[in-house]
């Protein structure tokens, strides 16, 4: 509870560079710059969610001339953006020295608390409690410290000028836990940076339904999609989405598995995760010589046709032959706009078209056939075969070195704010001096505008007059006016 | 969740608990007394407020016939118009399929049952594929093309099928052993070992059903 | 299991009017008895004028104690209700708006109480239960097609995650709302000086004790959410709406709670922050319908 002092540095003139290192030092430990960090930390977030929401739309309508403003706001993705990044950085860095600095404070807290405190700290604290004894000082001081002993609570006595002053404090570790707590802050941040330089993420990872292909990343893998299946409820529902594959490495099967949303399949540090699925084709094209230059499955969807633009489409450049090949499957609900379907497919069939592609193209003009499930047909000098519908799934595969550190700073997270939460510091002072009758002895507890700490501490004090045989007098001062200004949290002289 | 050190009773709550105690036996009483009223009351406002409506939607709505129940029989007619019952195939192991020619996975698993299928019908297994939501042309012109030699059934509008069978899935597959009894329903499209797996128990399993879920 | 849903909504319905009545109860004992009074004076030119005043007096105990046996019929009506809905859907109902704001009904209901037995203080119901009642009002008015048991969409099908990721966030929410009503109830104490009314030192303790509760639980839903994200998309933050907001809100009392531990902010200050803040959390608790993103399946 030290107070880190803000006050002008020392009166001795110094150099320049000094006092540059030391301004920038006293900057990051200032726990007022740091509140104001995260403060602007919190804005930016807020700015960055309400982005993602209808709010900046509502205000571009009820305040027209706000719209270019809001059009920046929708434009500027916050969270990738140089200001967020930077007040990160900021804080990380504050979050060490601020640390850093509070350690010998807490640490001289814990090891070496001062003892000695005035008699004007125990008249103004705002609960205290006095015993009255016919023993002599040091003896009602020793009782005092076993009975404290006894209730877990750790004491140091000194004598000064006749008088014993006690302290007495329990849980003083905990003090300690703000340390994790921050470390894992700045562990999270440093696997978030470790798991983008060092780790790869692929959203769209698509594979049909018995074909092959490779991962990259530098992985060596390849993967074959054994079956996807999408199973449903009665009520039409969706139960499970699950992709069966194998897992390849330079011809050999090296794994089988598979993955439904919530259970990834894990593959040394490759992570695959099912993502969604969607509608395929699988083709065989041959140019006049008899040669295979595609045998796969093509996946419909992310390209649309000019000639129906709402059905699964898809293109491929097919570069050997010198012509780009655009698919169109029929329209997955016809009602929709039919003056768009200039194609009017029955379901089972496929439209294929090639256009040029190229200087020296073999074909001037597009040329395009409508093909059922199963046919072959020549298009210019390529025979082309539509071998069957298929279906294909979309995985999502990551490697992310930084998952660890994550996972050990949670821990430390919550750990921390444990401790710091559940077993506070509780410090009790003390002094014993001599009187006519023998002596008397005043505690009271460091808790100012502390109602938890005081009523603790009234038990504290009754358990202790039970253990000495004493009876304890409680005094309550009324509590100063609150909420006017902030006070500052200073130890005792 | 508690502190491990929790609060002192303070004046106020030891207070509170002892005025507590002194007034126990009248506080039980109007206790039961109050709980029996807003029980009574919850009545009224339960019951105008939708209690009646409620706990027949969601995992409770009943919809397929279970596995193990005797198959509901419906009448309706193939692509061509004759009409076809279910129970006529009594004595054979059926397959039951509602698909569309209009469904992509329907599409896509199309060549796999159909040779399913003609691995299934040398061993007595009959197939029904009853189209929904779509003219008998169009399923009798999309079967005919792809080679189907199942019997391609039509209920464009689910009049005949649907009080028994409401389909939300495409396609769904319903297995009937020779009793008439369902043996399973898979609500997922199939490849040819799965459908010929699911097929097979109708002809190797003795019939009596596995569970009445 | 048709007939559990139903009796799982009809003990809703009961919880309802116990709450009800206990927040009229509660706010009758925090207000206290207003007194009129009229006092006729004759002038010395013969008129009589009457005046009339009104003064606030302490309520008696008995509808205090009144309001927290009602408020505990409430708590153990819902709790029956969250049970048999537990029993009927074979998990704990917290996966859409009506399943989830009824567990923060009876999760703030018992917090609520909790901190009313540790700290002797009953004033703070006239907050408390009122928002508990606003937050019953939403679920009646809420389309009664959620009040059906739903089957869980395949990203939701993970048990243990689920259930304590989303049971931490009501919790959070729930201490939240009780920290927010001691920090109004300490605005209008430390204003007005009302006699009955706790001390505001207490209120301020309370509140901050209730974020020490409510701060730890946050934090796990954000880490929950986190390892639920890694397991199912690959990565642990994806700055979806959702997240950003809790981590505002998370932010916002880890201000609150550095001001108060590093620069002994009390009191009026702090109280401020705790409305901010609460207001952080009604914006995420809500924010489902303005986001769309990846939590968008709470079935508003």
């Amino acid at each position: 509870m030290t107070h880190v002092s803000l006050d002008r540095p020392a009166v001795n003139p110094r150099a320049l560079p000094e006092l540059v290192v030391d301004r920038i030092w006293r900057f990051f430990c200032s726990v007022r710059a740091a509140i104001a960090e995260i403060a602007i930390l919190a804005l930016l977030v807020l700015a960055g969610t309400l982005r993602g929401s209808s709010v900046p739309r509502t205000i571009a309508d009820t305040l027209p001339f706000a719209t270019p403003l809001v059009e920046r706001w929708y434009a500027w993705d916050v969270f990738r953006s140089l200001p967020f990044a930077s007040i990160l950085t900021v804080l990380a860095v504050a979050i060490a020295i601020c640390t850093i600095n509070r350690a010998p404070g807490i640490w001289q807290a814990i090891a070496h608390p001062t003892v000695v405190t005035t008699h004007g700290f125990l008249r103004n604290a705002e609960t205290s409690a006095t015993f009255a004894s016919a023993l002599s000082a040091p003896e009602l001081a020793s009782q005092l410290q076993d009975a404290l002993r006894a209730g877990r609570y750790r004491t140091i006595g000194e004598e000064r000028s006749g008088e014993v002053h006690l302290y007495a404090d329990r849980w003083r570790y905990s003090r300690l836990a703000t340390f994790p707590f921050h470390l894992a802050l700045i562990m999270i941040l440093a696997g978030g940076i470790v798991g983008a330089a060092w780790g790869f993420r692929d959203n769209d990872f698509i594979i049909p339904e018995g074909s092959v292909r490779e991962l990259g990343h530098g992985t060596g893998l390849t993967v074959r999609l054994d079956d996807f299946s999408e199973v449903y409820r009665e009520d039409g529902t969706p139960l499970v989405y699950r992709s069966d594959v194998t897992i390849m490495k330079n011809g050999d099967t090296v794994n089988t598995g598979s993955m439904t949303v919530n259970n990834p399949l894990t593959f040394g540090d490759v992570v695959f995760y099912q993502s969604g699925f969607g509608q395929a084709v699988a083709l065989k094209i041959e140019d006049s010589a008899g040669e295979v230059l595609f045998d796969d499955a093509l996946p419909l969807g992310p390209f649309q046709s000019k000639l129906n633009p709402d059905a699964p489409a898809a293109r491929m450049d097919l570069v050997p032959a010198g012509v780009a090949m655009s698919i169109v499957a029929p329209d997955e609900n016809p009602a929709n706009a039919p003056e768009l379907d200039t194609l009017r497919l029955r379901p089972g069939d496929m439209f294929f078209m090639i256009r040029p592609l190229g200087a020296d193209s073999p074909i001037a003009a597009p040329i395009g056939a409508t093909v059922s499930q199963g046919e072959s047909i020549e298009l210019g000098d390529l025979s082309l075969t539509f071998v069957r519908e298929r279906r294909f799934s979309v995985l999502q595969v990551a490697r992310n070195p930084g998952i660890p550190l994550f996972i050990a700073a949670s821990v430390l997270l919550v750990g921390g704010l444990a401790v710091t939460f559940y077993f506070p510091h509780r410090r009790i002072r003390a002094i014993v001096s001599p009187t006519p009758g023998g002596s008397e002895a005043q505690l009271a507890p460091v808790a100012r505008r502390d109602w938890s700490a005081k009523r603790v501490f009234e038990q504290v004090a009754g358990d202790v007059g039970r253990r000495i045989g004493l009876e304890s007098h409680l005094r309550m001062n009324e509590p100063s006016p609150i909420g006017e200004a902030s006070y500052r949290v200073v130890a005792p002289p | 969740m508690a502190a491990s050190e929790p609060v002192a009773a303070g004046a106020p709550s030891v207070a509170l608990r002892a005025e507590d105690a002194s007034r126990r036996k009248g506080s039980a009483v109007l206790g039961l007394v109050v709980a029996a009223a807003i029980v009574i009351a919850a009545l009224a406002l339960g019951g105008t407020l939708g209690w009646e409506s409620i706990g027949t939607g969601g995992i409770n709505q009943k919809l397929l016939p279970k596995v193990g129940d005797v198959a509901p029989d419906f009448e309706t007619e193939d692509v061509y118009g004759n009409p076809v019952r279910l129970s006529q195939f009594r004595g054979q192991p059926v397959w039951l399929m509602f698909w569309g020619s209009w469904c992509p996975p329907c599409r896509a698993e199309f060549p796999d049952i159909q040779e399913a299928y003609r691995q299934l019908e040398p061993q007595g297994v009959r197939m029904l594929g009853v189209s929904l939501r779509e003219n008998p042309a169009a399923a009798a012109a999309y079967a005919a093309r792809n080679g189907a030699t199942f019997l391609v059934l039509s209920d464009p509008d689910e009049r005949d099928t649907g009080p028994a069978y409401p389909i939300f899935n495409f396609p769904t597959h319903v297995f009937i052993d020779r009793d008439g009894v369902i043996r399973s329903i898979v609500l997922e499209d199939m490849d040819t070992a799965q459908a010929v797996a699911e097929a097979s128990r109708l002809l190797t399993t003795p019939s009596e059903p596995e569970s009445s879920g | 299991m048709e007939s559990l849903v139903r009796l799982s909504f009809y003990f809703f319905a009961a919880a309802t009017i116990a709450l009800v009545t206990s927040a009229a109860c509660y706010l009758v004992y925090a207000v206290g008895r207003i007194r009129l009074r009229h006092t006729a004076l004759t002038t010395s030119a013969g008129t009589t004028v009457v005046s009339h005043g009104a003064s606030l007096e302490p309520a008696s105990l008995g509808i205090g104690r009144f309001a927290t046996l009602l408020a505990w019929f409430g708590v153990a009506f819902q709790g029956i209700s969250i049970l048999l809905r537990t029993i009927a859907a074979g998990r704990l109902p917290l996966s859409n708006m009506y399943e989830f704001s009824s567990t923060f009904i009876l999760l703030a209901g018992l917090v609520y109480l909790v901190f009313e037995r540790w700290y002797g203080v009953r004033q703070l119901g006239a907050i408390v239960l009122p928002l508990i009642v606003a937050m019953a009002t939403y679920v009646w008015l809420l389309p009664s097609d959620l009040r059906e048991v739903d089957a869980l969409i395949p990203a939701l099908q993970n048990r243990p995650l689920m259930t304590i990721h989303v049971s931490m966030a009501i919790l959070a929410y729930a201490t939240f709302a009780v920290a927010f009503a001691a920090a109004v109830l300490f605005l209008i104490a430390n204003r007005w000086r009302v006699t009955w009314l706790p001390g505001p030192d207490l209120l301020d303790d309370l509140a901050f004790r209730a974020v020490t509760i409510g701060f730890p639980a946050l934090s796990l839903v954000l880490i929950l959410g986190s390892v639920w994200a890694y397991r199912a998309w690959g990565t642990y933050w994806q700055w979806d709406p959702k997240e950003t907001s809790a981590l505002f809100t998370w932010l916002i009392y880890g201000v609150y709670l550095h001001t108060r531990s590093l620069r002994g902010w009390r009191g009026n200050r702090s109280a401020a922050i705790l409305l901010v803040a609460f207001a952080a959390v009604v914006f995420t608790y809500f924010g489902n319908y303005i986001f769309g993103g990846l939590h968008a399946y709470g079935g508003v």
